[in-house]
């Protein structure tokens, strides 16, 4: 739920709302929907929105403002000129996107001399969407491997290089765990291992970093067998801060270029980025 | 999610949803890559077959299942032909039926050069080297699996 700007009034819709300018909604409005769909790519669901508004026509789009709110969700903000019917506009679409759906915004300002101000008025609220969700497994940003194909699998991703299979090495990226749930650990892992029937062979001393981003991890590299299987090298990275623990495996079977692949992750998790505390704004109960 | 291939230098690429055509610059080649699919979701007859003209038939020529792309992907590499109701030959095909991962995709190379049974024979190298540069194309705008996909058009 976004709040009111100050000096905004309210209007239910059918399953949304229209926040209005003080000067009426023939002047700004914002239409606001709270879980409108399955998150897709920001291009995607500007077009569906645009082109599903009866009257609505945009001559283009700008670039697109990328931000995360105050709880950590990631946002997006892009903006558009165009006509409503025959009336010029300026529009903002806004789109805070969780793992599971996005929150839609849309404003709609007909007097291009308080474009700037619907335009922060917006943002703001955008920046205070309220979606308690709270600490949760979830997806974190980072960027992913030039040229590398992502299979997906659920919440968790393996990216694999352009030359697989041949190269048959991949990276895997868990979903962000809350600390509180537990940390994972190294032990944890061997243990794990033995227990689905694999013979651990070696294991590296555990090393510690500190990734660009200023985020600590560990690594280890564990080579083991299952049985009547090649040899697996996998290098464990632990990172983690106060909120949560963010897990990358490096899975090598085929060592085409080890050194490469270890590059390639160690460049990942520079690019991770971790999420800042939670600030939840006091739950907005939309008064009529 | 979609079969990539390799753009031949020269060659003109449409693309449509997950759907890609290649044409060669003489116009003698011209190859569509079909999405990606789960097995039961894609018959590689109907896509190798695609467009054939009311009147005439196609003929397969032979199959060979132990193909591999370059970078490692189970192939079967299918010739066929269309020929009319005289029997004369009109167009000679090509079609790669993909495994990759769970999921399977097609490419056809339709010759349309005359006489095709000539082309396929001189361009047989450059066919081959299109087929075997195929490789999956996972990124998806429906079903992002990560917070880049929300943001960037295909890489």
């Amino acid at each position: 739920m976004i709040p009111i700007p100050s000096g905004w009034t309210l209007e239910h819709l059918p399953e949304a709302i229209m926040l209005v300018h003080p000067r009426g909604k023939d002047v700004a409005r914002i239409h606001y929907k709270e879980r409108a769909g399955r998150p897709r790519r920001i291009d995607l669901l500007a077009r569906e929105i645009v082109s599903g508004w009866p009257n609505l026509s945009v001559n283009s789009f700008g670039a697109v403002d990328r931000f995360v709110t105050n709880e950590g969700e990631v946002a997006a903000l892009v903006g558009g000129s165009g006509t409503l019917g025959n009336r010029p506009i300026q529009l903002e679409l806004g789109f805070v996107l969780t793992d599971d759906f996005y929150t839609s915004s849309m404003a709609t300002t007909f007097d291009p001399s308080i474009a700037v101000e619907v335009h922060g008025a917006l943002r703001e609220a955008m920046q205070h969407d309220s979606l308690v969700l709270g600490l949760r497994r979830r997806r974190f940003q980072y960027l992913p491997p030039v040229g590398w194909q992502p299979i997906r699998r659920s919440l968790m991703v393996e990216w694999i290089p352009p030359d697989y299979p041949a190269h048959e090495t991949s990276i895997v990226v868990y979903p962000a765990s809350p600390v509180s749930i537990g940390r994972a650990s190294f032990d944890g892992v061997h243990t794990y291992l033995e227990g689905m029937g694999s013979s651990v062979i070696s294991v590296s001393p555990v090393e510690k970093g500190t990734s660009a981003r200023g985020v600590t991890f560990e690594q280890q590299d564990v080579v083991f067998q299952r049985p009547k299987q090649p040899i697996r090298k996998t290098r464990f990275v632990v990172m983690g801060d106060m909120q949560y623990q963010y897990l990358l495996e490096l899975r090598i079977v085929t060592a085409t270029d080890a050194d490469g692949d270890k590059a390639v992750l160690r460049t990942l998790v520079d690019s991770v980025v971790p999420f800042s505390p939670i600030v939840t704004s006091a739950i907005q109960h939309w008064i009529d | 999610m979609r079969v990539l291939l390799d753009q031949p230098e020269g060659w003109r690429v449409d693309r449509k949803d997950d759907w890609t055509l290649f044409s060669s610059p003489d116009k003698k080649l011209h190859a569509m890559a079909t999405p990606l699919s789960t097995p039961s979701g894609l018959d590689p007859r109907k896509v190798f077959e695609r467009d054939v003209a009311p009147g005439l038939r196609v003929e397969y020529l032979g199959a060979d299942e132990t193909k591999h792309t370059r970078s490692g992907w189970a192939m079967t590499v299918t010739n066929l032909r269309i020929v009319d109701a005289n029997g004369e030959e009109r167009e000679r095909r090509v079609g790669a039926l993909y495994h990759m991962l769970m999921y399977v995709g097609a490419v056809v190379v339709r010759v349309t050069g005359t006489p095709s049974s000539t082309v396929i024979v001189e361009r047989g190298n450059e066919i081959a080297a299109l087929l075997a540069s195929a490789r999956p194309h996972l990124w998806s705008s429906t079903s992002p699996s990560c917070v880049a996909e929300l943001f960037v058009e295909d890489p």
